[in-house]
């Protein structure tokens, strides 16, 4: 039954995680200050607040990112069925990719690519 | 049967996480936390899809819904100015509308689902490897194929691209990294941690 190893799986990854949280907060001894409440950068001391506001190219690459998520899994069953359908599902996926790679050209001449 | 009762539990835990998720979104005052209960909201529907044997289903769940629907939220988010809906309190006016809306929308779409036949569901168990059956049907040109819609897809991607960086942009100087141009309220006070430590407390709050 595969579902009973998916089932265990979770419930003990899911107690490793809890386990050690419950354990920590039962044995850890609780002495906040204001140095422990700034967020942990990797030694760096934070400026400011964490809220700012991002540069509206990170939102354009998430766009082109989620355009291409979207091909990657249109792409898969595709991958599967590569066998059976030989030539023709080549020369289809090629078309579907052909189209896209028209847009990341466009993004590329309008340099959305650069790095701000 | 332990195996039926497991699967009953199971079904009973992550329908029941998924609404509890989806109230959180709702109900946060802040938005990035409501994007993180949305990822999780959008899980749990996977894992009804593996439930239902819909391993594909729920695998392009994870990876175009959790994975980049989400991060885009967080970016659009992050793109605005504000993410505490704190002053925000609705007029008892904007509480009606919303709730005749929410309340017109729950009607129609259970009386969508109530009046589909479902005629697959009742013909017995799912295929046993459904990514191969959608590949050949969507790579398919007889009929019954859906190799039409599958470049249609494609062009609908580009428009989506193309449409997002249009309206985005604002026209750089060739061979210029792209910027939003300036036009966006706080767009000068880009974070620069180099430039702002002045002090040899970083400039925290004390």
């Amino acid at each position: 039954m595969n579902l009973l190893f998916v089932i265990s799986f979770v419930c003990l990854a899911a107690g490793m995680v809890g386990g050690g949280l419950v354990f920590s907060f039962l044995v850890a001894p609780h002495r906040p200050g204001a140095i422990k409440n700034t967020p942990y950068e990797c030694g760096e001391q934070p400026i400011g607040q964490a809220w700012i506001q991002f540069n509206v190219g990170y939102y354009l690459f998430g766009l082109m990112f989620l355009v291409f998520d979207v091909e990657a899994a249109f792409l898969y069953p595709w991958a599967v069925a590569f066998r059976q359908m030989g030539t023709v599902g080549l020369i289809e996926a090629g078309l579907f990719i052909l189209v896209l790679l028209v847009g990341l050209a466009y993004a590329w001449k309008k340099g959305v690519l650069e790095w701000v | 049967m332990i195996a039926s009762a497991i699967y009953t539990v199971l079904f009973y835990a992550i329908a029941a996480g998924t609404i509890l998720l989806a109230l959180a979104v709702v109900n946060t005052r802040k938005l990035l936390r409501a994007a993180v209960a949305l990822m999780g909201a959008l899980s749990t529907t996977a894992g009804l899809y593996a439930m239902l044997d819909a391993q594909f289903l729920a695998g392009v769940q994870v990876l175009v819904y959790v994975g980049g629907i989400v991060v885009l939220i967080v970016f659009a988010i992050m793109l605005t100015r504000s993410g505490e809906l704190l002053e925000d309190n609705p007029t008892l006016k904007r509480k009606l509308v919303g709730a005749v809306i929410s309340i017109g929308f729950l009607v129609s779409s259970v009386g969508a689902v109530w009046g589909s036949p479902f005629a697959i569901a009742s013909a017995g168990k799912a295929p046993a490897n459904d990514a191969l059956m959608i590949g050949k049907a969507l790579l398919d040109y007889g009929p019954g194929g859906f190799v039409v819609p599958f470049e249609v897809i494609s062009l609908l991607l580009l428009a989506a691209m193309l449409g997002g960086i249009v309206i985005a942009r604002k026209t750089p100087p060739t061979g210029q990294p792209f910027t939003s141009g300036g036009d966006l309220p706080g767009e000068a006070e880009v974070y620069h941690p180099l430039s702002q430590r002045d002090d040899e407390t970083g400039g925290r709050a004390s």
